[in-house]
Order: structure tokens, then C-alpha cells, then sequence
């Protein structure tokens, strides 16, 4: 890894650390998260991920300064956040995903607007795409955004929006015909009327505290409407691929963070692993460290070219296989039991399924990469 | 046949209503112990030991238990069999629920999906004829390849079912509390192989 970057590697994972004992208890309360704003790692999350231009405050380490909006700088900020808990990864306040379609498609006065909230007080912000009749075909999706004057007015549901129900704002993604090319997305604040969230309980990352959005007639300010000042191919489509270019690597960093979790874990309960489990470690190690190499690599070719996620696609399709293998396979080595013996790694299981999902799921990535590869983009 | 109606009772009702059978049927009084000093139980079966409190099984009427001492596993003869017909039952359910969630979403198609469900398909017959025939004596490694089968099969019926999978409740939660089950009872490391 670049020195760099080995930078901000170093400096995260020591701040993540603080994390560790409370990813039992924010398994049980998503509520825990607010009450750990005090912790470095949370102040850094909620101010870094905004772009030079209104960051004023980067972090500098050894004379190096980052803003974290790159991929590479927020893969590496995430697999190490994810190696201590990816139940806080997931749980972080701070830009996140609708920062990176903000920085993609939005207009001046919009950016603005949206990192001058964020810089205000720790604020958590959502990414509202995913519906109830399915995530993957994500072009097909209904919400309606009809103009009227100088509002638009918003009517649909979400499902599954991570920070759903602690955010103060986010994206919401919607279609104002039925053209492809009619797909747009806007800023949205919590407590607009018409807008309503219930949290959706589940198996693993339980930090992240999804939520189910339910948009009935909710007017929002015209403006709002991001990337107004581009051509509909820009502010649709264009963008959001982008968007989703520069962010899955960051959700294989997850998995490779997690898959690093369960490693250590099981060096660290050395004793307790059975006879069989005993079994060297070293080529779980070696293949973790591969496939970290190959997910950095891949967020280094999205910061390069945000129109080819050819190499982000095969990193989280990896990564995410990975993460599940890594933590079956220590939960194995420690015998019968395991699940109950030993809660961390239970629950690194569960959290490990939650990444074949997000972000695309791994078919998904298995069309996209293999159409790239025949595209020669690969 | 007993284990018979274990699997049947597995597939309408879910997870927690097949292990209450189990337990019915097959241990009249007490649990069933682990190698570990573990058990997994219907919700109001008494015992000794420490109940386990797992976040994700707050109401599914599944009870944890952990602290039991020595194993009794081997005193209830069948036990691993009865639990492979039980889980097999569940990953059956599980895949009925799934192709009707993927038709439901006209995902059905996608000959990814297809292939998925079929690898799927063909796990269960596979597991079934072990079943069948699973006259060598308990705990035989046939039976526990049987078993981590059983879970590969339910971890890709889980990709395929996307978020709506993964949500308490819903249909990835027996698939979970049936890896518990296999966590707990099997006797060797290799429980999450595969
Ligand atoms: C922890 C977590 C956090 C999340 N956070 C967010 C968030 O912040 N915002 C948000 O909008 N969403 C979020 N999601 C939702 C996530 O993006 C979706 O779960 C994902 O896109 C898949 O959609 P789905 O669950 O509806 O599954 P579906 O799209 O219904 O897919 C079901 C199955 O069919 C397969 N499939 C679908 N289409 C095809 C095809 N063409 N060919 C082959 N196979 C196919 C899929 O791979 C999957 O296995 C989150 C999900 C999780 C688990």
C-alpha cells in the first residue's frame, strides 16, 4: 500500500479500536452509537468525506492531508473501521453515500448546502434507493416525483436505507416519467411532511439500524432536486453509476476488514481453537492480504476513471465471498459451539452476510464484471 | 415415523414449532446436550446451565443454553439424524419460500437465479438419499457431511433471497437458528466448512 494511504491506515486503526467494546452492545441498541460522539473516530467520520472545497479542516497525518472523498482514502477508512465492527462501520454519521453522488451530480448551492449541515454537529445522512419490489434492477424503480411549481412532490416507499431512522437528511431516488433517462435523485430532510421512517429489524449489523421510507406526498423545494444544472443523461444514469463506482470498493474494504476481524480473532483465542482448527492460519491469512491488495487496487482505478467499475465490481464480489468463508471457517475451528462461546464471532457471521447485499449483490457483480471483461474494460 | 414427522413438521411451521416436536417426540424431560455443554431448546424446556441471549432470537421461541456440562448428546440415539431431517425440512421450506419470493419479483428468469436453485435442488436430493439410508451408527461422518450440506444449501437460498432474507422476522431466521442447531450439536470442527 502506498505510504500514504499506510498513513491513514495506521491513524484509523488505532481510532477503531475504541470501538470494539461496544459492538455487542450496539448489536442490541442501534441507539449506543449516539452516545459515542465523544470517540475520535466518529468526530473524524463526521467531518472528513467533504470535498476541499468546503472542508476546512482535513485531518493531516505526517504532513499529508485527507479529505477521505476518494475511494481509496475511504476504502482503506473502511476496512479498518470494519476489522473493529462493521455494525459501527455501517453505523457512522457523517456524508457517506449521498456525500458521494452530492460531490458527483450536485450543483453549487446544493454541495453547499448539504456539508454545511454536515458540518454544523455530527449529523448521520441516508441513501434511499432500494424499494419494496426489489433492489437490484434499480432503473425500475417507482417512486414518483411530480413538479408543482416550485416544489416537488415525492410519493413511494424505501426499504432497507441504512441510518434510515437516526439520519437528519439524505438522498431520495425517484422517477419523474417512465424514460430511463427520467431517474433523479434530491435532498431530503427528516421530518418532511409526508415522509415517514420505521425501523426494519435484522439478522446482522444491527448498528446500522435500517429503515423503511414512506414517501406520501412529501414536498420537497425544487432545488433540492440534485444535478438540475446537467443534462437528464448527466444527473441520471451518468451519475449514479458513478456514484456506485466510487463506492463499491469501499463495501469490499468492509468485507476485507471483516474477514481480518475473524482472523484475528481466532490468533487471539489461539488456545481455545479445537484440535482440528489448529490447522495453520497462514493461508487465510495470504488470502485476505490478496484480496485487500486487489480492493485497494480497485478503488485506486475508480479515483482514476469513475466511469469503469470493472475492478470495484470484482473486488466486492470477492471481498463479500471472503468475508462469509473467513468467518465460517474460524467458527469451525473453534469447535462445537462456537456460536454460543463465542459472541464476537457469531456475530462477525451474521454481519458477513449483510455484504453479498449492499451495494449490488453478488450476481449483480458477476454480470456487471463479466460484460465489462467482454467490453475489454477489464 | 417420528423422524418422519419431524421434517414434515419443519416445512409448514418453522423452526422453533419442529424443534418443540423434536423435543416432544424424542426427550420426554430435560435437554439435550451438546459436546460443548450446549443446548438449543423450545423456549419453555427447564434446565440447568446459562441461557444465552442472542439478540436475533428475542422471540422466535428458541431457547439457548449453554454451561450443561457433560455431553448427552450420545445418549439419545438418532438425535443427529432426527436434527438433519429437521433442518432438511427447514432448507426445503426455506426454498419453497425463496422461489416464490424470486417468482413474486420476476427474478425467476435469471439463469443465474436458475442455476442457483438448482445447485440448491440437487443438495437436497443428495442429503435426502443420505438420510435415507443413514443406517451406520450415529454420530457417522456421512451424517455430518449431510448436515454441512444442508447449510450450504440454506446460505445460497439466503443470497437469493436478498434483504427480505436477512430481516427478523422473516425467512432467513430459521435458516440461522437451523445453523445454531448444527453449530451446537455437531461433534467435530467442521460444522461451517463448505
Ligand atoms: C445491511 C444492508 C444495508 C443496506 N443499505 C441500503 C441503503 O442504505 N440504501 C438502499 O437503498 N438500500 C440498502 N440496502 C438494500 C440493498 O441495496 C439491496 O438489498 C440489494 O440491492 C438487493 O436488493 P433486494 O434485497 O431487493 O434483492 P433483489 O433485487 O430482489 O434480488 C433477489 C435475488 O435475486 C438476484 N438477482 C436480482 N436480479 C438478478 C439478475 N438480473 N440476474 C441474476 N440474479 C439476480 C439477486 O442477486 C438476489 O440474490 C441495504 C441492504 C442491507 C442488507
Amino acid at each position: 500500500m502506498a505510504d500514504r494511504l499506510g498513513l491513514l491506515r495506521d491513524q484509523v486503526r488505532d481510532w477503531a479500536q475504541d470501538l470494539r467494546p461496544y459492538g455487542d452492545a450496539l448489536d442490541r441498541d442501534p441507539g449506543v452509537v449516539e452516545r459515542l460522539l465523544h470517540l475520535p473516530i466518529m468526530a473524524w467520520s463526521a467531518r472528513l468525506q467533504i470535498p476541499a472545497a468546503y472542508n476546512p479542516d482535513p485531518l493531516v497525518l505526517g504532513g499529508e492531508t485527507f479529505y477521505l472523498t476518494g475511494s481509496a482514502e475511504r476504502t482503506v477508512f473502511c476496512a479498518e473501521v470494519a476489522r473493529a465492527d462493521l455494525g459501527m462501520m455501517l453505523a457512522l454519521p457523517g456524508a457517506s453515500m449521498a456525500g458521494t453522488l452530492v460531490s458527483v451530480i450536485g450543483d453549487e448551492a446544493q454541495r453547499a448546502w448539504f456539508y454545511g449541515r454536515l458540518r454544523e454537529r455530527p449529523t448521520w445522512t441516508f441513501f434511499g434507493l432500494t424499494e419494496p419490489g426489489g433492489g437490484s434492477d434499480a432503473a425500475a424503480l417507482r417512486t414518483r416525483g411530480v413538479t408543482r411549481g416550485d416544489e416537488v412532490v415525492l410519493t413511494g416507499a424505501k426499504r432497507y436505507v441504512s441510518n434510515a431512522v437516526r439520519a437528519a437528511l439524505g438522498v431520495v431516488f425517484f422517477r419523474s416519467g417512465d424514460s430511463p433517462l427520467s431517474v433523479g435523485a434530491a435532498l431530503v430532510e427528516a421530518g418532511t411532511p409526508g415522509l415517514r421512517v420505521a425501523p426494519i429489524e435484522t439478522i446482522g449489523v444491527r448498528g446500522a439500524q435500517l429503515g423503511a421510507i414512506t414517501l406520501d406526498a412529501a414536498r420537497i423545494p425544487a432545488d433540492r432536486v440534485l444535478g438540475r444544472h446537467r443534462s437528464p443523461v448527466r444527473r441520471g444514469m451518468w451519475g449514479w453509476l458513478r456514484t456506485f463506482n466510487l463506492l463499491r470498493p469501499t463495501v469490499a474494504g468492509m468485507a476485507v476488514g471483516v474477514a481480518w476481524a475473524a482472523y484475528d480473532y481466532a490468533r487471539e483465542h489461539r488456545d481455545a481453537l479445537s484440535h482440528a482448527g489448529r490447522e495453520s492460519l497462514e493461508p487465510t491469512r495470504r488470502r485476505i492480504e490478496a484480496v485487500h491488495r486487489m480492493t485497494v487496487r480497485a478503488a485506486e482505478s475508480v479515483d482514476r476513471d469513475p466511469g469503469n467499475g470493472a475492478q470495484a465490481s470484482a473486488a466486492k464480489l470477492t471481498a463479500a465471498d471472503l468475508a462469509a468463508e473467513v468467518t465460517r471457517d474460524v467458527l469451525g475451528r473453534l469447535g462445537p459451539g462456537a456460536r454460543v462461546e463465542h459472541p464476537r464471532l457469531e456475530r462477525l457471521a451474521r454481519d458477513a452476510r449483510a455484504l453479498d447485499l449492499m451495494e449490488g449483490t453478488g450476481n449483480v457483480q458477476r454480470l456487471s464484471l463479466a460484460t465489462a471483461y467482454l467490453r475489454s474494460l477489464v | 415415523m417420528t423422524t418422519a414427522v419431524q421434517q414434515d413438521t419443519a416445512r409448514p411451521a418453522g423452526a422453533a414449532a419442529a424443534v418443540r416436536a423434536l423435543y416432544a417426540s424424542r426427550v420426554p424431560a430435560g435437554v439435550v446436550v451438546g459436546p460443548g455443554g450446549h443446548a438449543v431448546t423450545p423456549e419453555d424446556r427447564r434446565s440447568a446451565g446459562r441461557p444465552v441471549d442472542l439478540p436475533w432470537l428475542a422471540g422466535s421461541g428458541i431457547r439457548v443454553v449453554a454451561g450443561l456440562g457433560p455431553p448427552t448428546v450420545d445418549r439419545h440415539p438418532g438425535w443427529l439424524l432426527d436434527l438433519a431431517r429437521l433442518r432438511l425440512g427447514l432448507g426445503r421450506a426455506l426454498l419453497e419460500a425463496t422461489t416464490g419470493f424470486l417468482t413474486g419479483r420476476g427474478l425467476i428468469g435469471h439463469q443465474l437465479v436458475r442455476a442457483a436453485l438448482a445447485e440448491v435442488v440437487a443438495e437436497h436430493l443428495t442429503v435426502a438419499a443420505a438420510l435415507d439410508d443413514a443406517a451406520a451408527p450415529d454420530p457417522a461422518d456421512a451424517l455430518i457431511d449431510a448436515h454441512e450440506r444442508i447449510s450450504v444449501a440454506d446460505r445460497a437460498l439466503l443470497r437469493l433471497s436478498g434483504a427480505a432474507g436477512y430481516t427478523v422476522p422473516g425467512p432467513g431466521l430459521d435458516a440461522h437458528v437451523s445453523e445454531l442447531l448444527a453449530d451446537v450439536y455437531l461433534p467435530d470442527a467442521r460444522v461451517c466448512r463448505g
